[in-house]
């Protein structure tokens, strides 16, 4: 929790910086946001109990991805709906239940139209509710915005979120079965059946790659490649900067 | 005057806990409602794929969801409770007894298999329904990963210690997959007892009532309910 509070006071302290310059939502700094730079599972390591378990195929991934996109747009959308009634109080239980109701409301829906799916994904759908990242954008986020900005930051951090869960499936699932879209009909209905994509056949599993290390060991690669291109980003701008002041310094001369 | 305060807040947050706790048990009830018959053909159709799946197409003509018993056999379902087994028929005649087993016997938890026997005791056919077996060692008991688990189609059980019903390791037919040997030992294992058990029982398990009736009144399937009400 400590990194999500950390994240969130950084946070509260940018938008107020660009209020002050501009009353207009500063949609790209939500989309950079719940995208990037605060991605929940590469930045806040947010809901990774349900990422690391069910990363083991591509379809498995999406699913859960989607879940919980679905999830984090309409809980924070509904919490910053009731944010005027719901007293400081009893905004944590509030919170908690509108979350666990649209969590049990998509587990129902999964369960009713994409039945194999949900037996694949098996306890990890109800167990979106205790995903941190839902509660941490609906305390942090949503319930000091307004709707719209609410639902496209929860947009947002789904996709953020479901991205990893995408890559890190994708991977794990190349590297361990030498496939991408196993069981994709579980999903997509039965015309997906075709998409299965057999990228190399081998006689033994990379076992590695498809039990939970594997995961752990992907994830760790996948946040050392975020850090990597941000560290030369922030490199590329010192630079830009001192090559900036450098210029100034010029002028000043000159004049 | 302070007191009171707290009082009045208090008495504000408990009714607004209390409606959005309403709202939102109206709202997962309203999709429950909404979703139950749907997930109940969903359980039915999937089992019904299931049992498709171990029986030979064009050899029976019921619907074996609606034709199923409750056997307490802890030799068959490998649970010492009753347990429901279904059954195929063709023009009225017996055919084939499906039936789930399952065994601690595998190298983690529980292994659960579907198995269709016909009336002369030969295996139609066996699907793994679940297992948490190794994954990419134990799990070619799935026909997904291996067609080993068709290596029974066809074949007879002669009786409970016939010689031919054991890995290969343990000198009998069956392929053994390398680095596992636990995982098929302990399904040729269930599948000999069991197999051997329904075959002795055959006539006995047929001549038992259907208890899948009740069901069928209340389930989804619009092909009896349309024909009923057309006439």
């Amino acid at each position: 929790m400590s990194t999500n509070e950390t994240t969130t006071a950084s946070e509260e302290l940018e938008p107020s910086q660009n209020q002050t310059e501009t009353p207009a939502v500063d949609w790209k700094n939500i989309i950079n946001q719940g995208l990037w730079k605060n991605n929940p599972a590469l930045v806040q390591l947010l809901g990774l109990c349900p990422l690391l378990a069910v990363t083991n195929t591509l379809t498995n991934a999406l699913g859960l991805g989607i879940a919980t996109l679905l999830v984090l747009v309409v809980s924070n959308l509904t919490v910053s709906l009731v944010k005027r009634w719901v007293t400081k109080e009893i905004r944590i239980p509030v919170f908690i239940m509108i979350i666990a109701s649209f969590v049990t409301m998509v587990q129902l829906l999964m369960n009713a139209y994409t039945y194999g799916l949900y037996l694949s994904l098996g306890i990890f759908i109800p167990l979106i509710v205790t995903n941190c990242a839902i509660i941490g954008r609906a305390e942090a986020f949503a319930s000091k915005h307004s709707p719209l900005e609410a639902a496209v930051d929860g947009l947002m951090m789904g996709l953020g979120f479901a991205a990893v869960l995408v890559l890190l499936g994708g991977a794990r699932e190349i590297l361990g079965q030498g496939t991408l879209f196993d069981g994709a009909h579980l999903l997509l209905g039965s015309w997906a059946t075709d998409l299965k994509v057999q990228v190399f056949e081998f006689e033994q599993q990379f076992l590695l790659a498809i039990l939970p290390p594997g995961a752990f060991i992907g994830m760790g690669f996948i946040i050392a490649a975020k850090n990597y291109f941000d560290n030369k980003q922030k490199l590329k701008a010192q630079a830009n900067q001192s090559t900036a002041k450098v210029e100034r310094v010029r002028i000043t001369t000159v004049n | 005057m302070k007191g009171r305060l707290t009082k009045y807040k208090t008495k504000i947050n408990a009714i607004l806990l209390t409606a959005f706790a309403s709202v939102c048990t109206l709202m997962v009830s309203l999709t429950h409602l909404w979703t139950a018959p749907i997930i109940e053909q969903q359980k039915q159709q999937d089992i019904l794929n299931k049992l498709t799946e171990v029986l030979v197409a064009n050899k029976f003509d019921n619907n074996p969801l609606e034709q199923c018993t409750y056997l307490h056999d802890a030799d068959i379902t490998g649970l010492d409770s009753p347990q429901i087994i279904y059954r195929a028929t063709f023009d009225g005649k017996p055919y084939a007894i499906i039936y789930q087993t399952r065994t601690q016997q595998g190298y983690n938890g529980l292994i659960e298999l579907m198995v269709a026997v016909d009336q002369s005791g030969k295996v139609q056919g066996v699907r793994t329904l679940s297992h948490q077996e190794t994954p990419g060692l134990g799990d070619k008991i799935e026909l997904a990963k291996s067609d080993w688990i068709t290596s029974f189609d066809q074949k007879q059980v002669k009786d409970a210690k016939d010689s031919r019903w054991y890995v290969k390791k343990d000198g009998g037919d069956f392929d053994q997959f390398t680095g596992a040997t636990i995982t098929p030992r302990a399904i040729v294992n269930q599948l000999r007892t069991s197999i051997d058990t329904v075959n002795s029982k055959f006539d006995q398990i047929f001549a038992m009532e259907n208890q899948c009736l009740p069901q069928v009144a209340t389930s989804n399937e619009p092909g009896p309910e349309a024909q009923v009400g057309s006439h």
